[in-house]
């Protein structure tokens, strides 16, 4: 096992509740699924169906114009409305409403299952953008795009199935149950698109999936390296990830492509080879519900527009008022007001925290200059001295200290022991840059 | 993508420890060295420190109720400061040296930068430098094992582990001895292993990285290693001098404190390194046994250019990037420096002006200046002349006089001295002395030798029979009161008649003066050096070939 | 040995009797040199170059002249003399033959001229009659100390807040106070030598 990139903290992973649990289906299917019609990165979907048509499980109900992904309906039933609904990014959006008719009537429209062999770059292109697919790790970036760009010029093809953050469990039980399916994914998807190394990298804590994944490899002999590395946060950011796996860093305000990588979410490269092998198109992800506010924690298969109520439903329900509702794990998390919200493409957790779980809001003490903050940013900032730099209004050493380079991890929050929010400060720092450059 | 950022949350997990709980880490710490303190010396080391802590808590909770500023004394930072200071201390300190370390300390050097965090030196540490210079309040060791009373100590010098190292020995104690504690020192310093305990509790917790103690030893060992004295194993050095002295309370408590070390981690191990350097400087090179806490204080004052010179690199550019960037701009701020040829032309007939008139009108325009200027210059230097014709006569006479008093207390047989052309290296000069029938009675030999505080030179009259008739010391730096003991007449006398080499012990010996030490010996490498002189004179002239010690 | 003996002078003059924090000798210089750090430094460098040339000068001066005609009382006049004549010289050279140079350094080395450490290395060379290696390490060494201590005290300026001590410390108290603490640490290398 390894360790290769600087800095990260060790926050503790309160993943006992859910590890051990395989990914069941929901108990209690939703009455109605809401798809927004912003659920990638790129820009919004436009509706291809209206109120009123009767849809099928994957058939395509809003599509993709220029590099939006397009949406399919993840139930059977009926186009109730195409209207405002709570978004889990803030606010409300559009989004389409399906009545669910409980049959889960498969779509007839449906492409043919591929053969692996025949897999090639056009084909791949055509199949991710058909199905819909958008980065699942949470950055929600249309996959079909990143494959283009990469074709052809990455030379390594990292599969993160490092999951880093705390409380979430859903892609170590998605790898550790469909390892076989996502080995033959990730080997047609580097042969396709050029990639000489395909890795799949996950996290010391996650053995027996890695295991697992080994006993596969050897079995299939495969092209498909496994490298396990000791558990840190933020192992599953890109550039660290890459920083890991091949030594190579990612030169400020670049790209993975950069360097010639090119880095898949596990759970998306699981929809992409559902998409080519067996014509389906992403319509259902797995999703841990968890925290201890939620009565019994498990991992759930979950229909793509399914509300957070629903799956608390299925989980038993809330033990007791959470302090804090978040999609994503406590790090990085976005905190929800309204669990009418929807279950979207980049949700991998919903976490209820208690009081007791979640961390005092204290108040803020003075710097002493410990220098965790510097020893844990992965990026390599020293987040004391921008905190002080704006404190004391010397905004003329902000651009040697480059807070531009912030991936926005939470190492510094997570570690100062003055309780100095330095995340914001950096935050608040890029910001000042960016606007100072414009004037 | 930007409304999704500006909408997380920052972490809600933190790791538990606070400020406070690093602090009271640090007490937690401290206490077994605290505790074999006081099973070394008894009760009294309790009470040192608890004054030393409540003082120290005292002083800043009364400033900054005065200065009508935040109460600040929950953070433990001021308990902390009053504990490493009293670690610091002679078992045998009296009661109020920790109150004025203390006050010096928390109110000079922390409060008034601004409190916890904004200060650039070390205020326990400088509390106890402060009182280091006090000459002999720090200098009195006892030794363990022997308990202290409350009240009325005496002061009893006794050597140190240290003490023995400074004379570039080996101490007498064995490993074990040195490691759990039976020796001289502060109340931190007598058992290195319940430091050591109290350090790697503190890696443990994570409170101070080890980075800084194991650069700061590694650097000390590594350099003991290379240079040892030539009598002595090296690796036995090495330990002695790493297990000695407050080298490891220093390395482990006080120059880990996290405000005035650096923050990156490179600065943390150049940090390391300096204080590693310039201990060892200090400790074999200079006049003081222990240089742990000078070394620190100076690399404190330097924190601000190892932080910058420690910066990380940025992530994704180059391994010197920085350095590239610091030479081009190295390189362009000198291009543009170039060499101008200066225009000197000469005007040869010009028509109307003589040649050198216009340089003539220059000066006659600055003329009224020069003018002022020279009437000055003259003045001064008649003033000079002046004065120093009137004097150098008495200042002859008084000189005359001087050398002739000094000849009296130096060689008493000899009526008058005179230059020699015998030239010694390491002697000042060679004089002879000359009885009232022009007898030659023996040889003033001016020498020098390092005293505390720099060089002392004396006279030495050594007669034909290899026999010391006298000491006179002509110059010295030693503090007055403490090195000035050792020049006495008194004490000068007790060379007079000792001959070959003399010792610091035993036969042919001369005992140091209590509390200068150091001048002492001095005065008797002088001595020795002239003797050895003098025995190696060959009376062919030239200069003398001389081996030092050996006569 | 010369060259322990060489390092003992240059050892003492970096710390033991450094220029500005022990002899208290270079304080004579601009303002601006003790509040920002790179202007500390080209102000070192200045002064570091004139001790150094005034150093040689005064060393040839006193060897040629005064050691061997006895007119060692005129020697402070002469070095006061040569020391500003030489800065003034140094001026004047830099500002016609190197105009660039001048551009930047010509405040810098106008304060030299109100410096006390170059003429009092000059006396103290030619007081404590230091051969001519000696002189130049002294020299020298005298000027990167005293370099370092300037530069030092302008970037703990920069970064400590001399504004929270009692209003009756504030402005050149609470300066003085910070360089008797950086005196404070050198006291423990008086006495330091090589032997």
């Amino acid at each position: 096992m390894r360790r290769s990139f600087f800095g990260g903290v060790n926050p503790a992973p309160y993943k006992e509740s859910t590890r051990r649990k395989p990914i069941a289906r929901l108990e209690y299917a939703p009455e109605q699924v809401v798809l927004p019609l912003a659920m990638s990165s790129e820009g919004d979907s436009v509706p291809a169906v209206k109120p009123g048509d009767r849809v099928a499980v994957g058939q395509p109900v809003a599509a993709g114009v220029d590099l939006a992904v397009s949406t399919h309906a993840s139930i059977s039933g009926r186009v109730l409305a195409i209207e405002e609904r709570p978004h889990p990014w803030g606010g409300r959006s559009a989004a389409i409403v399906i009545e669910n008719d409980g049959q889960d009537t498969p779509w007839d429209g449906r492409p043919q299952p591929l053969d692996s062999t025949r897999v090639t770059l056009d084909l791949l292109l055509a199949r991710v953008r058909e199905a819909g697919i958008a980065g699942m790790g949470g950055a929600a970036y249309p996959t079909a795009e990143k494959l283009r760009r990469a074709a052809g010029k990455a030379d390594t093809l990292i599969i993160n199935a490092a999951e880093c953050e705390p409380y979430v469990t859903a892609d170590h039980r998605l790898l550790l149950e469909r390892s076989d399916k996502i080995l033959l994914g990730a080997q047609t998807i580097a042969r396709a698109i050029g990639a000489q190394r395909a890795v799949l990298v996950t996290e010391g804590d996650k053995l027996n999936a890695a295991e697992a994944v080994e006993r596969r490899l050897r079995k299939r002999s495969g092209k498909v390296e496994l490298c396990t590395v000791r558990t840190r946060y933020p192992l599953g950011a890109e550039k660290q990830i890459i920083q890991t796996v091949t030594g190579r860093e990612v030169p400020p305000g670049g790209a993975p492509l950069d360097v010639k990588c090119v880095v898949l979410n596990l759970a998306t490269v699981f929809a992409i080879q559902d998409a080519l092998f067996r014509g389906r198109a992403l319509t259902h992800r797995a999703v841990t519900v968890t925290g201890g506010a939620v009565a019994r924690p498990r991992n759930l298969w979950v229909p793509i527009g399914t509300p957070l109520s629903c799956l608390l439903q299925s989980a038993g329900g809330l033990r007791e008022t959470p302090c804090l509702v978040l999609t994503g794990g406590p790090m990085m998390g976005t905190p929800q007001h309204n669990l009418e919200a929807p279950v979207i493409k980049s949700t991998n957790a919903l976490v209820c925290l208690t009081a007791l779980e979640r961390r005092q809001q204290s108040q803020e003490t003075v710097c002493i200059r410990c220098g965790k903050c510097v020893t844990s940013c992965p990026m390599h900032l020293a987040p004391s001295f921008i905190s002080r730099a704006l404190r004391l209004n010397e905004l003329h050493r902000l651009p040697k200290l480059h807070p531009q380079d912030c991936i926005e991890c939470g190492c510094c929050s997570y570690i100062c022991p003055a309780r100095i929010p330095l995340l914001e400060r950096v935050r608040q720092a890029r910001e000042l840059l960016e606007k100072g450059g414009l004037d | 993508m930007d409304s999704i950022r500006s909408l997380r949350l920052p972490p809600q997990v933190g790791q538990p420890t606070t400020t406070r709980s690093m602090m009271s880490d640090v007490l937690v710490a401290l206490i077994p060295t605290l505790a074999m303190a006081v099973f070394f010396f008894g009760p009294r080391v309790l009470l040192l420190t608890a004054i030393s802590i409540g003082s120290s808590v005292l002083f800043e909770y009364a400033y900054r109720r005065f200065t009508h500023q935040s109460d600040t004394i929950r953070d433990l930072s001021a308990c902390v400061t009053g504990a490493l200071l009293a670690m610091s201390l002679p078992a045998n300190a009296a009661y109020w040296v920790p109150v004025l370390g203390s006050a010096f300390g928390i109110i000079i050097v922390k409060q008034f930068y601004g409190g916890l965090g904004k200060n650039f030196m070390n205020p326990a540490l400088a509390g106890r430098m402060l009182l280091a210079t006090f000459p002999i309040l720090m200098t009195n060791w006892t030794q363990p094992m022997d308990w202290l009373p409350l009240w009325g100590v005496d002061a009893v010098t006794s050597p140190t582990p240290l003490s023995y190292l400074h004379d570039g020995s080996l101490p007498p104690l064995s490993l074990g001895q040195m490691l759990l504690g039976q020796r001289g020192g502060c109340l931190g310093e007598v058992s290195a292993f319940m430091v050591l305990l109290g350090g790697c509790y503190l890696i443990l917790r994570r409170v101070i990285s080890p980075r800084i103690p194991l650069c700061y030893l590694g650097t000390m060992g590594v350099l003991a290693l290379i240079f040892h004295p030539q009598t002595v194993d090296p690796l036995q050095w090495a330990t002695a001098q790493l297990l000695s002295g407050g080298l490891l309370l220093g390395a482990f408590f006080l120059a880990t404190d996290p405000t005035t070390s650096p923050v990156t981690p490179r600065g943390q191990m150049m940090f390391g390194v300096g204080c590693g350097l310039l201990t060892m400087l200090l400790r074999t090179h200079s006049p003081y046994p222990e240089g742990v806490g000078w070394a620190i204080l100076t690399m404190n004052c330097c924190v601000w250019l190892l932080d910058r010179a420690g910066m990380p690199r940025r992530f994704g550019a180059g391994r010197f990037a920085v350095l590239r960037q610091w030479a081009q701009q190295a390189r362009e701020n000198v291009a543009e420096i170039h060499f101008v040829k200066p225009n000197i032309h000469f005007h040869f007939f010009q028509g109307g002006k003589m040649p050198g008139e216009e340089h003539l009108d220059q000066i006659r325009a600055q003329a009224k200046n020069l003018g002022h200027f020279g009437v000055v210059l003259v003045c001064a230097v008649l003033v000079i002349f002046g004065v120093h014709r009137f004097t150098d006569l008495d200042t002859a006479r008084a000189e005359a006089k001087y050398q002739q008093e000094l000849l009296a207390q130096v060689m008493p047989q000899a009526a008058f001295s005179s230059e020699t052309p015998y030239r010694a290296p390491g002697a000042l000069s060679i004089q002879a002395g000359y009885s009232q029938n022009n007898e030659l009675v023996g040889y003033c030999i001016e020498v020098q030798a390092q005293g505390f505080s720099g060089m002392v030179t004396m006279e030495v009259g050594v007669d034909l029979n290899g026999q010391v008739t006298g000491v006179a010391v002509t110059d010295h730096k030693e503090t007055i009161g403490v090195g000035t003991n050792a020049m006495t007449e008194e004490a000068l006398s007790r060379y007079i008649g000792k001959s070959g080499t003399i010792r610091l012990s035993g036969s042919n010996s001369v005992d140091a003066v209590a509390g200068a030490t150091a001048t002492s010996e001095a005065i008797t490498a002088g001595v020795n050096r002239a003797l050895a002189i003098v025995a190696s004179l060959n009376t062919e002239g030239g200069d003398v070939s001389y081996v030092d010690g050996e006569v | 040995m010369a060259v322990i003996e060489l390092a003992g002078v240059a050892l003492a003059a970096l710390l033991s009797e450094n220029f500005i924090l022990v002899n208290c000798m270079a304080i004579g210089t601009r303002s601006k040199s003790f509040q920002d750090p790179v202007d500390a430094l080209r102000t070192g460098y200045c002064l570091t170059t004139v001790m150094v040339l005034g150093a040689l000068c005064s060393w040839l001066v006193d060897f040629l002249f005064l050691s061997r005609f006895g007119w060692q009382h005129y020697r402070l006049l002469v070095l006061t003399l040569l020391i500003v004549g030489l800065i003034a010289g140094l001026r004047k050279f830099i500002r016609v033959c190197l105009p660039e140079l001048s551009r930047r350094m010509d405040g810098n080395l106008a304060s030299i001229s109100t410096n006390c450490a170059a003429l009092g290395s000059a006396l103290l060379i030619s007081q404590r009659s230091y051969g001519l290696a000696s002189a130049l390490a002294f020299a020298l060494f005298g000027g990167i100390g005293a370099t370092m201590a300037l530069a030092s005290f302008a970037s703990l300026r920069e970064e400590v807040s001399f504004d929270s001590c009692p209003k009756c410390f504030r402005g050149i108290p609470i300066l003085l106070i910070t360089a008797g603490l950086m005196a404070l640490s050198l006291v423990g290398f008086y006495g330091l030598h090589f032997n």
